[in-house]
């Protein structure tokens, strides 16, 4: 992350202009990887708010060769799975389970009107993989994150990476191609 | 270019979804809010190096000091009850 050097330091220093910065740089960002985990727009504006107050609360201590689109993807990542975990103990343990594996049950976060039909059955399609597929999509397909950061992120080897990824882009295109051609399965 | 690559371009070319405008207002008031109060403790950078030093040098020294206290006390407990 070349430009994350000075911005780095700025955090550290408590400059308000660099966390500024870094808000516009990533907001967009994660904000997308956050809605496609999570499915709901709720979920995705809570824990991209935590996740920013996590990063206001530690930017002191972040290293100088910090790479903060990794870090601050992986505390969105942490943040999301500790929220997948909490919500699959307790009473409601079944009906979780079944909504985060239902099958196009949920509403998107996504202004799928706007979008052509194509748009809509791949973003429908995407949103019914299974969370380990999905999200190697979103980071590597989508965000345009480096192999080696995404394995970073995800706290796997670079390889393992490449293997899911293969494996994702299968399972897409598998979902894709058994959805009908005219919308409204919704 | 096969139909997976299509597929891919496709994807890519979703992009990410745009945050809705009150709630990215309240977001980054309520981050940057945090992140000005956490910056001006005076004391924050000096508490974190003062934690740094504490967890790499002398929390190890307490525990190497202490065991080898004790190695020391009990081996000369056993030479004393043996001589």
């Amino acid at each position: 992350m070349g430009p994350g050097d000075d911005l780095i330091g700025g955090l550290k220093r408590g400059e308000a202009a660099a966390f500024d910065r870094a808000y516009e740089q990533y907001r967009s960002r994660l904000y997308g990887y956050l809605a496609r985990m999570a499915r709901r727009r709720e979920l995705a504006e809570d824990l991209l708010q935590e996740t920013w107050l996590r990063l206001a609360q530690h930017a002191s201590q972040l290293d100088d060769d910090t790479d903060l689109g990794a870090w601050l993807f992986t505390v969105a990542r942490n943040l999301f799975l500790s929220h997948v975990r909490s919500a699959m103990t307790g009473a409601d343990r079944l009906h979780t389970m079944s909504f985060w594996e239902s099958q196009a049950t949920y509403t998107t976060p996504f202004d799928l009107t706007s979008a052509n039909e194509t748009q809509q059955r791949l973003e429908l399609a995407l949103l019914e993989l299974p969370i380990d597929y999905r999200e190697v999509l979103v980071l590597v397909v989508i965000e345009h994150l480096e192999p080696i950061a995404v394995a970073r992120i995800l706290g796997i080897r670079p390889e393992a990476v490449r293997k899911r990824l293969e494996r994702a882009r299968t399972m897409l295109a598998e979902r894709v191609g058994d959805r009908p051609h005219h919308g409204g399965e919704r | 270019m096969n139909k997976q690559d299509q597929l891919m371009d496709e994807l890519a070319a979703l992009g990410s979804c745009e945050l809705e405008a009150a709630a990215d207002q309240r977001i980054q008031r309520r981050a940057r809010a945090m992140f000005v109060r956490c910056a001006r403790k005076p004391e924050a950078e000096w508490m974190h190096g003062l934690a740094r030093a504490w967890r790499a040098a002398v929390e190890p020294a307490f525990v190497v000091a202490g065991s080898a206290g004790f190695l020391g006390w009990a081996l000369s407990t056993v030479i004393a009850l043996y001589s």
